[in-house]
């Protein structure tokens, strides 16, 4: 490096620095909440609702460690549980929206003219578009707490799969075609492996359909 | 326990927490430095070549259900135990009876692990309760569901509840496993005339031993693993040496020297250089660890004989380990930390009989182990823990003895086993197993949220190696979230015996 360079370098760096702190500044400033700090403590609890309930059944008023903002329409989960994204829950969970799946999809799942495989393929396409909107699978290693991560238990309220879906029970679950609760297996962020426990209802026997068995 | 932070997300506090964290991992490599410096001048006044410490990571994948490992014998537990269990349930007469002296209960081994009830009741090993990831101490189920408090990423996940598990920093993207940072830390201290590396693992590369400067060395059950074309197996090399060690007038010791010859060579091209450094360590510490292994033939030590009722594949590596553990002057360390592992744990299917399996395993490896370092005469200097990604449900996941197993859980029992333990105890607390009931992390699968996170487990066995109470923090940077496990009595986790 010649000498001139160094000195427009010397030069420049200053303005640069000095730019560079105005507009994270001027950003801060546009991000900081009106009359609050970040150490002002979350409400425990800004409003209840019921769980172990399907939507229909809630009664408000009732009980429940979910927090939602009043007024807007959450979907809540047939159990309670955390997000379990590894931070503290918002104070307000955002309105929920519905991710791009094909109601014919929604619809194909459990058809008795399809193999099972396709039900296994279909619920691997819905995991995939979760990872692709959160970048890890939904929380959870139980069947029901997977399946509130994909009807709307999430951070951005985002439903993969409509709550009153035929495929899932009162308790939450997403059931197989033969009635069965499908087996949810979290084997990383990125890998899920599900299982049906096939026509004998009765997990890991040789009638079982993986979805390690299928085509990704 | 105490009382966790609130974390609330702003776009002022994100970036002065992106701030805040470049300071602090600038801080964490600066204190490390420091650190350092404490460690070897304290070692240079204190330390002798008597004062060897070897810490083995044994490391079971897949998730033990070590409800199945500590089993109630009677009493209230008992009682919740066959309540609950079904097919799992293991019948009390059948168990190794273990006899606690801190605790008034009875308890039980599984059946397959004779071997480490006798090294419990002979005051060598000590079971640590319900230890599992956490970022924040979680008091009871209300908490855990309330969504106040972080919970560990992918809680349930295999390979993130692995990596949490050996990096003991739940809540920060993987960096360095905490094997890794201790070894970086106390390895100028102690090891300043080794011959090779301190971290030595059994297993391959692993996430525990992941440091910044002291790189992990991957042996077999057989020794070193040669540089490909220099093993016996293959002939490019074979037989390429006098017995003096000179190059023999053959084909083969011709390419060898000429080889070599060129990997000394230095090289102004930092890549260059950096790839011939490694082939010269890899070539000098398969020489050393030969040097160990003959050194440990040379005692009196029958590693053959100890290990004939471990023929397994954890048997191997505990035999290795044990046996680099009997050639350690060759290597020149004082401070040698060991990583072993096996795979099998996952048992979602056929689980009486796969457990009972892994069992046996474990405990005849454990107890051939034992009983080497107890033969080389290093009882009180060797040290072994375990860890696995996690326990498993309460609650099986079907009603058949021979398909059904039990499916992924959070807070387990963990073995602690060697001279410096306080053993014949238990340690922690046992959870209230009641599915559903206030330790159970949502549903009722019985999945016991940890009363003892891994930072204040791990901690525990890392003062014990040489991490100073000024060191312990940057170590454990979460540890403070939690009661002390030194001065908090009733976190009641005062198993190694420091004096």
């Amino acid at each position: 490096m010649d000498e001139t360079t160094k000195a427009r370098l010397a030069l420049a760096l200053p303005f640069t620095a000095l730019a560079i702190a105005i507009v994270v500044g001027w950003w801060m400033r546009q991000g900081s909440p009106p009359n609050s700090t970040p150490e002002t403590p979350i409400p425990e609890v800004n409003e209840t609702r019921t769980t172990g309930q399907r939507p229909s059944e809630k009664e408000p008023g009732a009980a429940s460690p979910f927090r939602v903002s009043p007024g807007i329409e959450v979907v809540t989960p047939a159990i309670s549980l955390p997000l379990g994204n590894g931070k503290a829950e918002p104070i307000e969970l955002p309105e929920p929206t519905r991710a791009p799946i094909a109601a014919a999809s929604l619809e194909s799942l459990n058809q008795s003219e399809n193999p099972p495989e396709a039900d296994l393929l279909f619920i691997q396409d819905v995991l995939k578009t979760y990872r692709a909107a959160f970048r890890e699978n939904p929380f959870g290693g139980e069947n029901e707490e997977i399946v509130a991560g994909l009807t709307g238990r999430n951070a951005r309220s985002l439903v993969l799969l409509p709550p009153d879906h035929p495929a899932i029970d009162e308790a939450g679950r997403l059931l197989d075609r033969w009635g069965t609760p499908y087996h949810f297996h979290p084997i990383s962020r990125e890998v899920m492996d599900v299982t049906s426990a096939g026509p004998d209802h009765q997990l890991f026997t040789e009638d079982d359909v993986s979805s390690t068995m299928v085509a990704d | 326990m105490r009382q966790r932070d609130k974390d609330h997300l702003s776009r002022r506090h994100f970036l002065r927490s992106a701030a805040c964290a470049q300071l602090g991992y600038a801080g964490l490599v600066n204190a490390l430095t420091q650190m350092r410096l404490f460690t070897a001048a304290a070692n240079a006044q204190s330390g002798g070549p008597g004062d060897y410490k070897a810490l083995i990571c044994l490391f079971l994948f897949g998730g033990n259900d070590s409800n199945n490992t500590l089993i109630p014998f009677n009493g209230t537990h008992r009682t919740r135990y066959q309540n609950a269990r079904g097919i799992l349930t293991i019948p009390p007469e059948t168990l190794s009876r273990i006899h606690p002296d801190n605790d008034a209960d009875a308890w039980g081994l599984h059946p397959s692990c004779t071997g480490m009830a006798d090294l419990f009741n002979a005051g060598k090993l000590a079971v640590v309760q319900n230890v599992g990831t956490l970022v924040y101490p979680i008091a009871n189920r209300t908490e855990y569901l309330s969504g106040n408090v972080p919970l560990p990423p992918q809680l349930f996940s295999h390979s993130d509840q692995q990596i949490q598990w050996q990096s003991s920093v739940p809540d920060k993207p993987y960096e360095t496993g905490w094997g890794g940072r201790v070894a970086d830390l106390v390895n100028a201290g102690y090891n300043s005339d080794g011959n090779v590396s301190m971290s030595i693992s059994l297993s391959g590369i692993n996430s525990f031993q992941v440091g910044r400067e002291v790189i992990q060395y991957v042996v077999d059950k057989n020794g070193a693993t040669s540089l490909w074309g220099y093993g016996p197996a293959d002939n490019r090399y074979r037989d390429a040496l006098n017995a003096d060690g000179s190059y023999k007038n053959s084909w083969t010791g011709g390419r060898l020297q000429r080889f070599e010859e060129i990997m000394n060579f230095s090289h102004a091209n930092l890549q260059e250089e950096a790839y011939t450094q490694v082939i010269r360590r890899a070539r000098n510490y398969e020489g050393t660890i030969g040097s160990a292994l003959t050194e440990a033939d040379a005692t009196t030590v029958d590693f053959d004989a100890l290990f004939a009722g471990a023929q397994t594949s954890l048997g191997d590596q505990l035999k290795m380990i044990a046996k680099l553990i009997g050639g350690r002057n060759s290597s020149g360390n004082q401070r040698q930390v060991f990583f072993c592992s096996v795979g099998g744990y996952d048992t979602h299917a056929t689980q009486l009989s796969s457990h009972g399996n892994l069992m046996d395993e474990l405990s005849t490896g454990l107890k051939a182990f034992q009983d080497s370092i107890d033969a080389l005469g290093l009882t009180d200097n060797v040290l072994l823990f375990e860890a696995s990604d996690f326990t498993r449900t309460f609650t099986p996941n079907g009603s058949s003895d021979t398909a059904s197993g039990s499916d992924h859980g959070w807070g387990g029992h963990k073995i602690v086993m060697g001279g410096p333990v306080r053993g014949k105890n238990l340690y922690g607390h046992y959870p209230n197993t009641t599915p559903g009931g206030p330790d159970d992390a949502g549903g009722t699968r019985g999945r016991w949220i940890p009363s003892t996170s891994v930072d204040q487990y791990s901690s525990v066995i890392a003062k014990w190696f040489g991490v100073d109470s000024n060191a312990i923090d940057t170590i454990f940077p979460n540890l403070g979230r939690f009661d002390s496990p030194f001065d908090v009595a009733s976190a009641n986790l005062d198993f190694i015996n420091f004096a």
